[in-house]
Parts: C-alpha cells; sequence; structure tokens
C-alpha cells in the first residue's frame, strides 16, 4: 500500500486547514495576518502533519497542535484544544495511513532524536513540534532526574509528588521508564539511536540487521567495497534491501565511501556500534593478556577504528588492573593518530608509571601534546618534573605556559615559586598565562603554608 | 436586543428553565439567600474589601485558583490565605462546566475521588451545589471571586451566589468573543443580562455583590482603547440591571507607562460613562491583571515577570491585582508555586505602597491618547445602536469598529493588528476599522515606524509574532537577534 500523500491530499488538505482557519474561525484577518496565514501558517501545519501522517488521532500529537497554535502561531490558549481538533479532522479524512494512538509515541520520537545528540531546534524542525513544548519536555525530564536522584523511588511514589503529578500519568511513566533504560539497561541510548537511522531509511529493517552490517563494516573497515559487502549479506536474495540501506546509510553521512570506494563507518556511526563491539574485543584483550600476548593485545586496538578504539581505552581502563592498562596503551602511543594520543595522554594522567613517557612528550614538536603532557604530570605530582615544568614556563606556545604553570601550582612546587612570579609580573606575557601563575603560586602557598615576599 | 433592565416576569420565566438546568439549582431560594448573606461578616464581602482598600489607595493581591475534590479546594484556600497573605480569594471554575457539561463534570469528580487528586482544570461548583459552595465560604475568612469563562453562565450565578460568593466574574463579551468561534453576541450579552439582573436583585434586597468584566480578554497584545471599551460596555450593561460594585479589569502589556495610564484612565472614562447615562451610587474599583501572555519556564525568571506585574500595579494604584505564578509556563501551578506568586507580589505592593509615579508628561499624553482613543470606540457604538449600547456592540463587532485582536470568535472583524513600539507600549500596526482620529494613526504609524528603522526591518506579522513571544524569552519587545 502506498502511504505516501499524493499532490492532491496536500492541495486538499491545505485546502481544508485554510477553510477551518479564515471561515469557519475567527482571529487575525488584515492583509499581513492573512499573508501569514497563508504562506506560514498552513504550508507549516501542512507539513507537521505530512511528516506526522500516523500519529492524526494521537492524543499527544493533537496536544502537540495545541502548543504549536499557543506557542508558534499566537492563538490564545482558551480555543487552542478545539481549533486543534478543527485543523486535525480534515487531515485525518484525507489520510489513510495506519494510525498510533499510544500517547507515548512522539515523546518516543523526541527523545530518540534527543539522545541521539540533534539540537532542541533540530528537533523541532524535523518533528515540526514547537520548540517550546521540547524544552518543556526536556525540562520535565531534568526535575524527575533530580527527584529520583541517587534514590529507588518507584513510579507511583514519583505520581504523589505534587509538581510530577502535573505532568500527566502517560508522560510520568514514559519518562520514569526512559530514565531508567538510559540509566540502567545496557546499549538502550545506541539501540534508540540505531532505530532512529532505520527510521530515517524509511527502510523494513531491523536494529540487529544494522548492527551486523556495521560490525561488518567495522571488521574489514577500508577493504570492502558495496558489492563485496552486498554479496557477504546473502547477494541477491536480500541484496536490492541492503544496497538501498547502503546508499540510505551514505546519504545519512553514516557509512562514508573513500576515494577507492571502499567503506568506513563514519564518526557517528563507529561511536554507537562501539558499545556492541566492546563486549567481544573486550573478551578478546582479557584472552591476549591472560597469556601475556601483549603484542596480539596491542594488535587488537591498533585494528580498531579510532572512535572504537577510544571506547575501547576506557574499556581497559575499567577492566584491567592499572599495570596491565599501561603495559598495552603505552605500546599504541604514536602509532594511531594524534587524537588518539591526546586521549591516551589524559588516560596516562592517572598512571604514575606514566612519568616518563609523559617527560619524554615535553620534547614533542606538537605543542598540544607538551601541554596535554604538563597536565597530566601535574596531576600525578611528581616533583621530579618540576625542573621541566620550570623551563616549559618559557615556551613560545601560550597554552603550554598556562599548563605549566597550572601543573606547577598543582603539584605545590615551591622551587618553582621564583620563576612563577617572574611571569606573574612579565607585562609582556599574555594576561592568561599571568594568571595563571599567580593561581599557581597562591596554591602554592596555601599548601605549603608560607607566604611570599614579592607576591602582590 | 435592548440594553432595558428585564422585567420581573421574563426574568422569572427565565428563571425557572435555568434552575432546571441541573438538580442542585433545586437548591436556590432568593429569600433564604438575602438572609444568609446578610448575616456574613463584612471582611468577606467582596465589594466591602474593595471599598475599604480604595479608600485607604491599597492594593489588593488576588491568586487564582481551583480544583475538583472540594476539601483539597478547601485546603487550598486555606493555604493560599495563611501561606500566600492573599487578600482575596478565587474560585476557578473547571473547563466542562463552562461548557455546561455537568453530566461529565459529575463523571469527573467521582474520578477525582478515586484518583486521589483533581482530574478537572477547576472547581465544578454546580454539581457540588450550594449547600457544599457555602462549605467552602465558611471555611475560609476572605471574601470569595467566582472566576470562570462561561458564555451561559446563569446557573452558575445562582449557585454560587446563593453559596455565599461575593463577586463574579465575566462578562457577554469579554467570556465569548476571546473564548467561542461561533456564539453571537445577542445570545451572550442576554444570558449576562441575566446574571447581572440576579446581582441586581440581590443589590435590591440589601446584599452587595460585586461584577468584573474580564478585561484582559485574548491577553495578547490588546491595546487599552479595546480592553477599556469592551469594560465599559459591560459596565454600562450591568448597571443598567441594577449592578451597584463593578471592578474595572485590564490585562497588563508590559510598559510602565501605558499601564500606569491605563489603569488611571479606565474609573475616570467608566465613571465618565456610568454619569453618562445617569448610573448613580456605583463603586467603580480597578483591576490589574499581571501579565497573561506566555511566561518564561525558567521560576526565576518568572518571578521577574509577576514581580513587574506586582510593580506597574502598585505604581498604577489598581485597587486590585490578579497574580500569576512562577508556573505559568509550566503546567496548572501547585498551590505552593501560587503561593510563591502572591508573596513575591505582596513584597513588592508592599514596597512600593508609599511611592508615587508622578504625572509626567509622557504619562498625561498616554492617558489622553487612551481616553481619546476609548471615547472614540464607545461613542461610535453607541451612535451604531441609535443610542443603545447592546444593540450598538453587536453592530459595533459587525462593522469592527470594536474590534479584539486574536479573538477566534467569526463575530469579531480581526481586522486590527497590534504591535510593540520601541518602548514596549502596545501599538496600532493596522487600525481595520476602529474609528480613531488622525491624531492617534499618525502618533500609532510615527511609533511603529520608529521600531522598524531601529530593528532595519519593515513591521510585519512577523514582528507581531516576535512580540507575542518576548517575554516568554526574556524580553519585551521582540526584537531580531
Amino acid at each position: 500500500m502506498n502511504w505516501d500523500w499524493t499532490k492532491n491530499d496536500l492541495t486538499s488538505l491545505k485546502e481544508s486547514l485554510a477553510a477551518v482557519l479564515l471561515e469557519e474561525w475567527g482571529g487575525p484577518r488584515s492583509p499581513l495576518a492573512l499573508k501569514y496565514i497563508n504562506e506560514t501558517i498552513i504550508p507549516d501545519l501542512v507539513s507537521c502533519f505530512s511528516n506526522n501522517a500516523d500519529l492524526l488521532t494521537n492524543p499527544t500529537f493533537a496536544e502537540i497542535i495545541q502548543w504549536k497554535l499557543k506557542n508558534q502561531f499566537a492563538n490564545p490558549s482558551a480555543v487552542v484544544v478545539d481549533l486543534a481538533k478543527d485543523l486535525l479532522k480534515p487531515a485525518q479524512k484525507i489520510i489513510n495511513r495506519p494510525q498510533i494512538t499510544d500517547p507515548k509515541e512522539p515523546w518516543r520520537r523526541i527523545f530518540r532524536l534527543w539522545i541521539g545528540d540533534e539540537s532542541l531546534p533540530n528537533i523541532a524542525e524535523r518533528t515540526g513540534y514547537p520548540l517550546d513544548y521540547l524544552d518543556l519536555l526536556v525540562l520535565r525530564l531534568k526535575k524527575l532526574k533530580a527527584y529520583t536522584a541517587n534514590t529507588r523511588i518507584s513510579l507511583l511514589e514519583c505520581q504523589q509528588h505534587t509538581e510530577l503529578r502535573e505532568f500527566g500519568f502517560e508522560q510520568l511513566s514514559f519518562l520514569y521508564q526512559f530514565q531508567t533504560a538510559v540509566a540502567g539497561e545496557p546499549l538502550y541510548k545506541e539501540r534508540l539511536i540505531l532505530e532512529q537511522v532505520i527510521w530515517d531509511l524509511g527502510m523494513p529493517f531491523q536494529v540487529q540487521d544494522l548492527v551486523t552490517l556495521l560490525e561488518m563494516i567495522h571488521t574489514h573497515e577500508g577493504d570492502l567495497d558495496e558489492d563485496s559487502l552486498i554479496e557477504a549479506f546473502g547477494g541477491d536474495q536480500r541484496g536490492n534491501l541492503y544496497s538501498c540501506v547502503i546508499d540510505g546509510l551514505i546519504s545519512l553521512h553514516y557509512i562514508l565511501k573513500n576515494k577507492a570506494g571502499k567503506l568506513t563507518l563514519s564518526e557517528k556511526s563507529a561511536q554507537t556500534i562501539a558499545g556492541y563491539l566492546l563486549p567481544k574485543l573486550g573478551e578478546q584483550l582479557k584472552r591476549a593478556i591472560s597469556i601475556h600476548d601483549f603484542e596480539s593485545a596491542k594488535g587488537i586496538l591498533l585494528g580498531q577504528n579510532e572512535a572504537v578504539l577510544i571506547r575501547l581505552i576506557d574499556w581497559t581502563l575499567r577492566e584491567l588492573n592499572q599495570e596491565q592498562a599501561y603495559k598495552i596503551l603505552s605500546g599504541i602511543y604514536k602509532l594511531v593518530s594524534r587524537r588518539v594520543d591526546l586521549y591516551l595522554l589524559k588516560v596516562f594522567a592517572d598512571m604514575p608509571m606514566a612519568f616518563d613517557q609523559l617527560m619524554k612528550c615535553f620534547a614533542d614538536n606538537d605543542s598540544l601534546i607538551r601541554a596535554r603532557a604538563c597536565e597530566a604530570l601535574g596531576h600525578i605530582g611528581n616533583k621530579a618534573a618540576v625542573f621541566s615544568l620550570v623551563q616549559l614556563l618559557r615556551d613560545p606556545v601560550v597554552g603550554v605556559k598556562e599548563m605549566a604553570a597550572q601543573a606547577l601550582g598543582n603539584m605545590g612546587a615551591v622551587p618553582a615559586v621564583k620563576e612563577l612570579l617572574r611571569v606573574a609580573e612579565d607585562y609582556g606575557e599574555s594576561i592568561t598565562v599571568r594568571e595563571r601563575a599567580r593561581v599557581a603560586v597562591r596554591k602554592i602557598e596555601s599548601r605549603s603554608g608560607e607566604g611570599f615576599p614579592n607576591e602582590k | 436586543m435592548r440594553n432595558k433592565r428585564l422585567e420581573v416576569d421574563e426574568f422569572n420565566a427565565q428563571r425557572q428553565e435555568v434552575l432546571k438546568q441541573w438538580p442542585t439549582g433545586e437548591g436556590v431560594n432568593l429569600e433564604e439567600v438575602f438572609t444568609y448573606h446578610k448575616t456574613m461578616p463584612r471582611e468577606k464581602v467582596f465589594a466591602e474589601v474593595l471599598a475599604k482598600a480604595k479608600a485607604e489607595g491599597r492594593t489588593l493581591a488576588q491568586p487564582r485558583a481551583g480544583v475538583a475534590l472540594i476539601n483539597d479546594h478547601i485546603e487550598m484556600l486555606k493555604y493560599l490565605q495563611d501561606e500566600g497573605g492573599a487578600d482575596l480569594l478565587p474560585t476557578t471554575i473547571d473547563s466542562l462546566t463552562r461548557q455546561n457539561r455537568y453530566q461529565e463534570a459529575e463523571k469527573a469528580i467521582e474520578e477525582s475521588k478515586i484518583a486521589g487528586h483533581s482530574m478537572l482544570t477547576g472547581f465544578p461548583a454546580i454539581n457540588y451545589g450550594v449547600v457544599a459552595c457555602r462549605k467552602v465560604i465558611e471555611s475560609v475568612n476572605l471574601p470569595c471571586q467566582v472566576r470562570h469563562s462561561t458564555l451561559d453562565a446563569r446557573l452558575l450565578v445562582e449557585i454560587t451566589l446563593a453559596g455565599g460568593f461575593t463577586d463574579f466574574e465575566g462578562g457577554g463579551i469579554s467570556y465569548n468573543i476571546p473564548y467561542a468561534k461561533n456564539v453571537s453576541l445577542e445570545e451572550t450579552i442576554s444570558n449576562w443580562q441575566y446574571v447581572d439582573r440576579l446581582v441586581g436583585l440581590y443589590e435590591e434586597h440589601g446584599v452587595r455583590i460585586n461584577r468584573e468584566p474580564f478585561g484582559p480578554l485574548t491577553g495578547t497584545l490588546v491595546p487599552p482603547c479595546i480592553s477599556h471599551s469592551v469594560v465599559i460596555i459591560e459596565a454600562l450593561l450591568a448597571a443598567e440591571q441594577g449592578v451597584r460594585n463593578i471592578s474595572l479589569g485590564y490585562g497588563q502589556c508590559g510598559n510602565l507607562i501605558q499601564d500606569i495610564a491605563a489603569v488611571r484612565s479606565l474609573i475616570e472614562l467608566g465613571e465618565e460613562y456610568l454619569a453618562l447615562f445617569n448610573y448613580k451610587g456605583i463603586m467603580l474599583t480597578s483591576v490589574f491583571h499581571q501579565w497573561m501572555g506566555g511566561f518564561p519556564q525558567d521560576e526565576s525568571q518568572a518571578f521577574g515577570v509577576v514581580s513587574w506585574g506586582a510593580a506597574t500595579a502598585a505604581f498604577a494604584k489598581a485597587n486590585k491585582v490578579i497574580v500569576k505564578t512562577p508556573h505559568e509556563a509550566i503546567g496548572i501551578p501547585t498551590k505552593e508555586a501560587n503561593a510563591a506568586g502572591i508573596k513575591a507580589t505582596k513584597q513588592v505592593l508592599s514596597m512600593l505602597q508609599d511611592q508615587i509615579f508622578p504625572d509626567t508628561p509622557e504619562l498625561l499624553r498616554e492617558k489622553d491618547l487612551i481616553k481619546l482613543e476609548t471615547r472614540a470606540i464607545v461613542n461610535k457604538v453607541l451612535e451604531l445602536g441609535d443610542g443603545d449600547i447592546a444593540l450598538g456592540t453587536v453592530r459595533g463587532f459587525k462593522a469592527g469598529v470594536i474590534d479584539i485582536p486574536f479573538a477566534p470568535s467569526r463575530f469579531n472583524a480581526g481586522k486590527i493588528l497590534p504591535v510593540r513600539d520601541s518602548y514596549g507600549a502596545v501599538r496600532l500596526l493596522d487600525h481595520g476599522n476602529l474609528p480613531l482620529g488622525k491624531e492617534s494613526l499618525d502618533f500609532h504609524r510615527e511609533r511603529i515606524a520608529e521600531r522598524g528603522k531601529a530593528e532595519g526591518r519593515e513591521p510585519s506579522f512577523q514582528m507581531v509574532v516576535d512580540d507575542i513571544y518576548a517575554i516568554g524569552k526574556g524580553r519585551l519587545v521582540g526584537r531580531p537577534r
């Protein structure tokens, strides 16, 4: 069955909405207002109704239209319930698409986009829902989160709370379940993101199918072209569907095609799929480490997409002891990319055994590496780094000098005070460096319990 | 359709039908009711409290509130009285009662009892009846007003006044044009003549009942001359039926000078027109509604809006201010939020009690402009009605000489388009068929052109929309960012 709206349907809807707004109901009728109704309000409603064609009888969608009329199109709040009803009636008659009457469905769609890091204005544009409504929904989620933070409050207990009760039971229970699932259900966020991708593709595809497809691309990243991938999924049998899905994913920038026509994951898809890959990859890593095969472990890390690798680095910190983690992570430093190196330096800040590695970074040509190393050493607090850090107060790059000063302050380096005071009083120096130097001196002073005569 | 006091026979015939609309109507016995009211302490009679505040130059604070279950309603009113420090109390009626759907209201009361909280947007006074209304009144120490927006409020006024309420909001125009899409003014003016006649009857039996036309109308950039015209017309219609205590309402626009000028001119204009028709001995008081449009969702920002309304009411020396809450943008306010709104308002009222906003040239010019424009509209309405304000109102709306912006009614021309000037005062971008003089129109045009120039854009409907939502976004004038 073809569920798309025909051109005739849209014309007919436009005429019906105009009849409701301009004949059946009163309202502004000045020439400027009529122009706005015809050129802005009606096209917007037509677009919103056609984008939500399966929600035309949904009670939450009706409420959203009321919000739209009140908060977007200047209708007094006293009339929006009836006006929305009258506007939805012709659309319901014109469209023959199966309807989803579950009141939670529009919220599901909103939060599926929201959890995928879409901004609220983007969600408003994509769904046609008013921004104020989205704002309120997110505000309510935050209120619920604050109320239930660090407690095991049940939904029924939330329902007894005067302010939360105002959300209405359906919305409160939706938000409660959503928040509970995000906090405790593994891969819930990832699943919602993939559901949204499938929704955007508009194809009969399951989340697990998409996961398998993306895993396959990840495993053979940069090796497979579209044809060989389709072949891998059963050739002609489901080939058309996979071909359409791959084209769709490319147009959504969810997968990328390099110059040689080979497929790779995008940053976003790699981040999403990482959650599904971690258990398997983690298992492989553990196996390699259990037999002290650190080369294989290193190989596993180096075989990953960058976004997946960063998630895997986090995994090693959580699941392995510090020594093991440092051994395999230090092995991949300078072997992947600058982004991964910077991330590793951040991770090394919690590993005292990384001291020598970090000290070597001071000689790096990359100022961000030098700055990140200063930061990490400041965190570790080993005073053997003081002399080098003092030298870095004369680094040509402001960012490095800032971090060196901050690190000296953090480690309470009394011998650095003189040099820090020099920097603080040097009017030729950047304001931010001088400020960091002043803060560092204050920190050292408070830690050592002494005052320094030259400090102003 | 005439502005003429209802004949006794006509009123009684109607009354018999009205009281049959729902079984609780049978509980109204006027002779008993008059006796009941006469035993009520003066401090619980709205008009008495308003008269005292007027004499003392004080501004009283009143919230809006109403829930389905009577005990919860009483508890909430007591909370607003004791914790919030309200000077006057409301009872907001639920939306089903407002549409005369009493059967459904009955069902919702039962559902509320099962749920343990309100499943209605207000207090279903008709379903509860006279005795229950008296329980509400007797549970509190302050006067109570009925607030609703009912097109046909004849049974509601019968039951609530018999139940001890001493103030009744609304009017045949102000509760029709801003709320209904297809109800004629003939019908609602006639229904409200009944309401006013009943109040007149109470007055004739020595019972003071205050009436309050609803001034804010659509709450959407309503120029003062429009809301003034409507409430003055409703005051004249009420006075004809024997009403003797009338509060004229006005909804805050946001510009301090314009709002003060509006409140100060309102009573002067009201007295002028009542005198013109020789209605004597009528007490007029003013009601200032804090901002009726969209509120910021952030509570602190909302408190800013509430407090600005309080400051304006205090400087304008309004006799009463209707208080908003920090939860306006979020939903139906809790009693705590309602009390917080009252407290914030009363703090400002108290601080400004002894301060006087001087008659600056700008204020006087604004006041003169509002008077000039209101007179132009009301006089034209009278002219169209051949001296009869009821007939003139029907004809005036048809001709668009009185026209409420953004009203959903098909009986409203909808030709005017308001917009703010650079200072936030509401002006007319399109005056439609309003019978305003050249002086007024030039002034509006100049002020709007000044804003257009400052913003580098032609005044348009988008500018109007920007203004409507500006306060919700933390500003008064909807300037492009």
